[in-house]
This record gives C-alpha cells, structure tokens and sequence, in this order.
C-alpha cells in the first residue's frame, strides 16, 4: 500500500471520506439522543 | 589592524568573511524580512504572523558572529543541537533555545494554537449542517491528498511529501505538528512557506472563485435564518465523544485532537477564566513566539538547500488545488440543491479558520450586496478542521518518526 503513493493517496481520501461520515453520525445521533431526551422530560413535566 | 577594527562590528565582518553564496543568502533574506515586516505593517499580510517573523529573521541574518575560528553562528538558537552536550551548551548561550527545545520540537506550541482556536471557534453552524460541512471539507481536501504523489513524483521521499502535502489543508499549526512528525529536517521551510501562503490565500482565492464560478451564481442568495441553532449540551457531548474516537484512530495525532477538543469543551462549558486564558494569554503568547521563533529559524543555511524551491512550488499547488477541489465541492452542492446553493461556500472548506469563510462571504457580496453566506461558511470551514486532522493522522501514522 505504501509502494504506491497515488494508491495511497486514493486510500486515505476514502478513509477521510469514511471517518468523516462516522463524525456527521455522531453529530445525528447526538442530536437525536439530545432531542429525545428533551421530549421524554416535557412529557413527563 | 583594520581588520581588527572590523571584528568589532562581527555581523558586517561576517558578511565579507563567509561564502559570498551565504552572504548573498543572509542579504536577501535581510531584504525579505524588511518586505514582510512591511506587508505586516500595511495589513497585506497577516501582522500577528509577519511582524514578529520578520524581526526574528532580521535579528538571526543580521546577528551573525564569530563563534570559533573557523565557525560563524548566532545568539538565537541551534536547531541541530543533537547530543546532550550540545544541548545543554545551546540552552544556556542562545536566548530562543529553550523555546525551541520546550514548545517546538515537540510540537507543544502547535497544541497551544489549537486550544486557544478551539476556545474561540463557533461549532454551531457546523454541527446544524454536517452532511454539507463535512462533504464540502472532503472536496477542499483535494490538494492535501493530491499533492502527496505529485511531491513523489519530483523526488521527495514519502515522508517529505505528506509533510508538504498538508500545507494543503491551509491550516497552521497542523503543518507545523505534521512536519515535525513527518520530516523534522524540513519543518522549518515548509513551515514558514505554510504560513506565508495561509497570508496570501486572502488575496489569492478571490481570483480562484472569480475564475471559477459565474457572477449569476456567485449572487445566489442564502438565508442565514434558516439555520437553526444547536443546544449547547449537544455540542459538548459531540466535543467529548469525537475526540475519543478520533484518538482511538489515530493516537500519534491525539496530542493535536485533545488540544482542539478541550478548548471547544470549555467554550461550550462557557468556564469564563478558561476560555479568557486560552484564547488570550495562550493563543497570542502562543502565535507570538511561534512567529518568532520561526523567523529565526530562517536562516541563509535554510534557504540555500535545494529542496525549499520545490517545496515552494508544491506548496502553492496544494494551496490550489484545495481551493479548486473545495469550488468543485461547492458547485456540486449547486447543482444538488438546484440552485439554492451558493457555491462560494465551497471554498471555506479550505480550513483557514475563519479566513476563507470571510474571503467567501466577502466574494458573495460583491456579487449581490443582500447576500450573507458567512454562517454557511462558517460550517465548512470548521469541518474543514476536522478532515485536516483525519488526513494529518493518517499521514503520521503511516510515516511519522514513531511509524
């Protein structure tokens, strides 16, 4: 992998692209936990 | 006897003793230090950079003495200090060594800058639109990636090359971390070519957009109002969460990531006293001595080492093929969202916080006087952070010094 520096310039841009959509998940799925959260305390107020 | 008159004035005498190559190196980087300290003092160039890098690379070509007989050197530091002997003899003779052997050589300075940015950096608008954000940041990552086998292609090794390479991702501190992980041989040269060009991407990427984008899209209006703002529990649990991941990933960068994180934190925590500190005393005390330093590191022998043109050159290229790849990235969020979308925003991908979220709106007014894009840029430019980041521990990982 690391012979080939086009191969691996090619994976990293892929690994980027990947771990920056596990960080866009992370922000969704906080601000559905965060929301829910919210929901549940007005239901129960 | 006259000769001994003129060893009075050693940084003259030095100038008609040395190599007429290392004078002429030492003058002109005289005369360089004068035009950036006036670009500074004119406010072409950034001054918080420029001043202090220009005076520190007067002080050091100026200051040139007699050290032995048959050695010329300064009083400023040694950066090739190696053995403990020579350490400790440069620590108590030049001024600036216990700087360079505390905060920069181990990458300290470059994690102060970043908990003073993290302290002062708005995440809102980045975390209300992180699918655009993060995939406008990926696009403008295209010279970060890109130039790594072009600088192979021209002789670098591979370590050389991701080190000059992240030049690209435009941001500061992160070449500066990176290089010294990457290529400490060559941190000083890429370093300094790093930030002057940040300094020029403000006066460079207006041509880029013009060129590259039709006025009638450059107008496009966005309505700022439309983002809605993020509670901040969300984004302190997102501060704390991402920097645990990314440390797992990567843990040769968790120095840089827990330095970002831990000032985000405390903004989101609102700590007064801390965020006072950290973007205050730290991130100015920080910037001033890095400048500097790194003026003074600037000297003839630097720039006489044939590898500094080429990296000159692949500095520029990354810087434009991130602007290039970060307009690409913008154009297709045009055409996605037909045509709602300022394609402007794509260059503030290009992670020169907040520069080219400024240079983007700035762009856009001239375009259409009503238009305010500056939080959608915003987005973006923090995202841009954070794809840098990813791309740094990537590359230290694979070819670091600790690989």
């Amino acid at each position: 992998m690391y012979d080939s520096p086009v191969i691996f310039a090619l994976i990293t841009y892929g690994l980027t692209i990947v771990i920056a959509l596990v960080v866009a998940g992370i922000i969704m799925l906080i601000g559905w936990a965060v929301k829910s959260r919210g929901q549940k305390a007005a239901e129960e107020e | 006897m006259l000769a001994q008159f003129f060893q009075i004035f050693q940084g003259v005498y030095t100038l008609f003793t040395a190599e007429p190559l290392v004078s002429g190196a030492r003058l002109f980087l005289i005369a360089l230090a004068f035009l950036l300290i006036y670009l500074g003092y004119r406010r072409i160039l950034e001054p918080l950079m420029m001043i202090p890098m220009g005076i520190g690379m007067l002080g050091v070509n100026a200051g040139v003495l007699i050290l032995s007989a048959a050695e010329h050197g300064t009083l400023f530091l040694a950066p090739m200090a190696a053995d403990v002997e020579q350490v400790m003899y440069a620590l108590q003779v030049n001024f600036l060594q216990p700087i360079y052997n505390y905060t920069f050589s181990n990458g300290l300075i470059a994690c102060f800058v970043f908990m003073g940015i993290g302290a002062i950096t708005d995440i809102d608008y980045f975390m209300a639109k992180p699918i655009m954000s993060l995939v406008i940041a990926v696009f403008a990552e295209l010279g970060t990636i890109a130039t790594l086998p072009i600088a192979t292609a021209v002789g670098l090794e591979v370590n050389e090359a991701a080190a000059i390479a992240l030049v690209g991702g435009a941001d500061g501190p992160m070449v500066l971390y990176g290089s010294i992980m990457l290529a400490r041989h060559l941190f000083v040269p890429i370093t300094i070519i790093a930030y002057l060009y940040l300094s020029l991407t403000y006066a460079g990427y207006p041509y880029l957009i013009k060129l590259m984008i039709p006025r009638r899209l450059r107008a496009v209006k966005m309505n700022p109002a439309e983002i809605k703002r993020v509670p901040s529990q969300q984004k302190f649990a997102f501060t704390i969460v991402t920097v645990a991941v990314l440390s797992l990933l990567f843990p040769v960068a968790a120095p840089l990531y827990a330095s970002f994180f831990v000032g985000l934190a405390i903004k989101e925590l609102g700590i007064t006293r801390y965020i006072e500190f950290l973007s205050g005393p730290l991130l100015y005390g920080a910037t001033f001595f890095l400048a500097f330093t790194l003026g003074a590191l600037l000297e003839a022998n630097t720039i006489l080492d044939p590898v500094v043109l080429k990296l000159l050159i692949l500095g520029i290229i990354a810087l434009l093929l991130s602007g290039i790849g970060g307009i690409i990235g913008g154009m297709v969020f045009y055409k996605f969202s037909k045509g709602k979308f300022n394609p402007i925003i794509g260059i503030a991908g290009v992670s020169c916080v907040p520069t080219t979220a400024k240079v983007a709106q700035h762009a856009a007014y001239e375009a259409n006087k009503m238009n305010m894009i500056l939080p959608y840029a915003l987005g973006p430019n923090v995202a841009g952070v954070i794809t840098t980041s990813i791309i740094t521990g990537i590359y230290v990982s694979a070819f670091g010094i600790l690989s």
